[in-house]
């Protein structure tokens, strides 16, 4: 179920700032991440624990896992497609897609998953704006999973 | 189960593993294709390996290929879990040898019926591999009992020793005796092309036949004394060539006949391995030899036979070509030569103990005590 709609990175911060547990944030949808104005998921929470079995603590080792990883990959990513090279933003572009996926992530992995694809046409533009749009999702997905205790359970709003 | 899974993708090798590992796999990892090609070569390598696509140095389709080169008797079943998801990289991946192939993220329902899938298929291969196994083991029992006869014991003008060395678990080679009345006994060693069951089957066949034919000889004759080895021979030989060149199959052959009362050695030799004729008082030895072809080569070959004369002290040897064809590690072959050297040097052993000897010179020679053909040797010693 679709609970918010948001314009940009920010607003995921003040909906937390504003009480709104990640629990239901876990099907907030981020316009910003797609031109086309295509509304994706910034994180599914329901969709991590369906995959871990309902297992939270893996979650949360998963989640501490990607927080650990994802930081040098989308680094590289905004750098390789600044400078077009393309088989370094290829290669990190598809292990941050895999990652996002896994983690049930789809605006990060969408946009991964453009960025791979422009780097492997080897298209310099649409490279550029899909490393941008890695960074949007990605500031976002920071700001979800860093803001606020995971293991809340129940909306405070 | 062991499980190996081969991802470098950090969360989805954790999250694969957790998800086995609750479902009660045992489960190795791995986080590149050349790691996990070194685990698949190891000696108790996992039943089922889940690879990614894309990984540094070797891929998972590229391991895939080798493990599908490799050849071993267990089978490992393979699944690509990729983010690969076009038809064409499912149809590449399948065609490298995958057994199946699944999208990244996993549906953990879908994972865990593949699993079941593949659990099926493991176990009706393990439950095949047995039953083959059951039956090389009793094929195996009936070539020890069949296709290698225990020598005579009421010559005591001869002492024999025998060994056969089948290269798997079961060979290709036989020998066989035959006791005639009075001072004399025919033997037989053949050595048919190939290994195995098949070959087996072939092998008691021909000596079924051999001996057919010398009963029926015998049975035969009006007159006193022994058909020759040559009339046997050419029996079976009318008898099998042209089975034989429809199975395609071909047997080398040597039938010999030791006759005391004569102090003769007849043969027949259907282009099998020189037989060794090793004589210590003249301190030499000869290489007993047709220009034959084998049986099952040629319709109309006329096979003869030749005598040769012998003495008290002297030394026979039969074998097959496994035995002198047998490689050191340089690749070197231990040779006919060797072996006629060694016997004529023990000359004056028992014939176990020349056997002995010969087993102990192939085995340091070979460096092992397994062979890649048969290795079969009769050591015959006159003793009077």
């Amino acid at each position: 179920m679709v609970d918010y709609l948001l314009a940009g990175a920010g607003d995921a911060r003040r909906l937390l700032q504003h009480g709104v547990s990640p629990q239901n944030l876990g099907s907030i949808v981020a316009g910003v991440v797609m031109d086309s104005c295509v509304y994706v998921t910034i994180f599914d929470r329901a969709e991590l624990l369906q995959r871990t079995g309902e297992d939270a603590a893996l979650a949360e080792q998963l989640i501490a896992l990607f927080l650990a990883e994802a930081p040098p990959l989308v680094q590289t990513l905004q750098h390789a497609s600044a400078q077009h090279a393309f088989a370094a933003a290829h290669t990190a572009a598809h292990t941050l897609k895999g990652m996002a996926a896994t983690l049930a992530a789809p605006a990060l992995r969408t946009a991964a998953a453009a960025a791979e694809h422009a780097a492997a046409a080897r298209l310099e533009l649409p490279l550029e704006q899909a490393g941008e749009h890695v960074q949007h999702a990605w500031v976002a997905l920071l700001q979800l999973l860093t803001a606020t205790p995971r293991h809340e359970n129940s909306d405070r709003g | 189960m062991k499980i190996l899974i081969a991802d470098d993708e950090p969360l989805a090798r954790t999250l694969l593993a957790a998800t086995l590992r609750a479902w009660g796999y045992e489960v190795q990892t791995a986080s590149n294709g050349t790691d996990a090609w070194q685990i698949v070569q190891q000696a108790a390598p996992p039943e089922l390996c889940i690879f990614d696509w894309n990984m540094p140095g070797l891929d998972g389709v590229d391991v895939i290929r080798k493990m599908r080169a490799l050849s071993r008797d267990k089978y490992i079943y393979s699944m690509i879990l990729t983010g690969k998801d076009t038809r064409d990289d499912v149809v590449a991946g399948m065609d490298a040898g995958a057994d199946d192939y699944l999208i990244k993220p996993f549906d953990p329902r879908e994972l865990r019926v593949r699993l079941r899938v593949a659990e099926r298929i493991l176990s009706q291969q393990q439950q095949l591999e047995k039953a083959r196994t059951r039956e090389l083991v009793i094929a195996a029992r009936i070539q020890q009992t069949l296709l290698f006869d225990r020598p005579m014991r009421n010559m005591p003008w001869a002492d024999v020793a025998v060994m056969a060395k089948p290269a798997g678990d079961v060979g290709g080679d036989f020998y066989g005796f035959v006791e005639h009345s009075g001072a004399a006994f025919d033997l037989t060693l053949g050595d048919v092309m190939g290994k195995g069951i098949s070959a087996a089957l072939v092998s008691a066949g021909i000596k079924s036949r051999l001996l057919n034919a010398l009963l029926g000889l015998i049975a035969a004759r009006t007159q006193a004394g022994r058909p020759a080895p040559v009339e046997v021979v050419a029996i079976a030989h009318r008898e099998t060539t042209s089975e034989l060149i429809d199975l395609e199959s071909l047997i080398t052959l040597v039938y010999a006949r030791l006759d005391q009362s004569q102090h003769t050695c007849t043969y027949v030799d259907c282009g099998h391995m020189p037989i060794i004729h090793v004589m210590p008082r003249a301190q030499r030895f000869a290489l007993l030899k047709s220009s034959h072809v084998p049986l099952g080569f040629l319709c109309e070959e006329v096979y003869t036979q030749d005598t040769v004369p012998y003495a008290a002290g002297d030394v026979f040897v039969f074998y097959s070509d496994g035995l002198t064809d047998a490689r050191s590690p340089a690749r070197v072959p231990f040779g006919v030569q060797r072996l006629a050297a060694l016997v004529l040097g023990r000359a004056a052993d028992a014939a176990r103990d020349i056997m002995a000897a010969i087993a102990n010179a192939l085995a340091a020679h070979c460096q092992a005590d397994n062979y890649t053909d048969d290795c079969t040797c009769i050591v015959i010693r006159i003793m009077a």
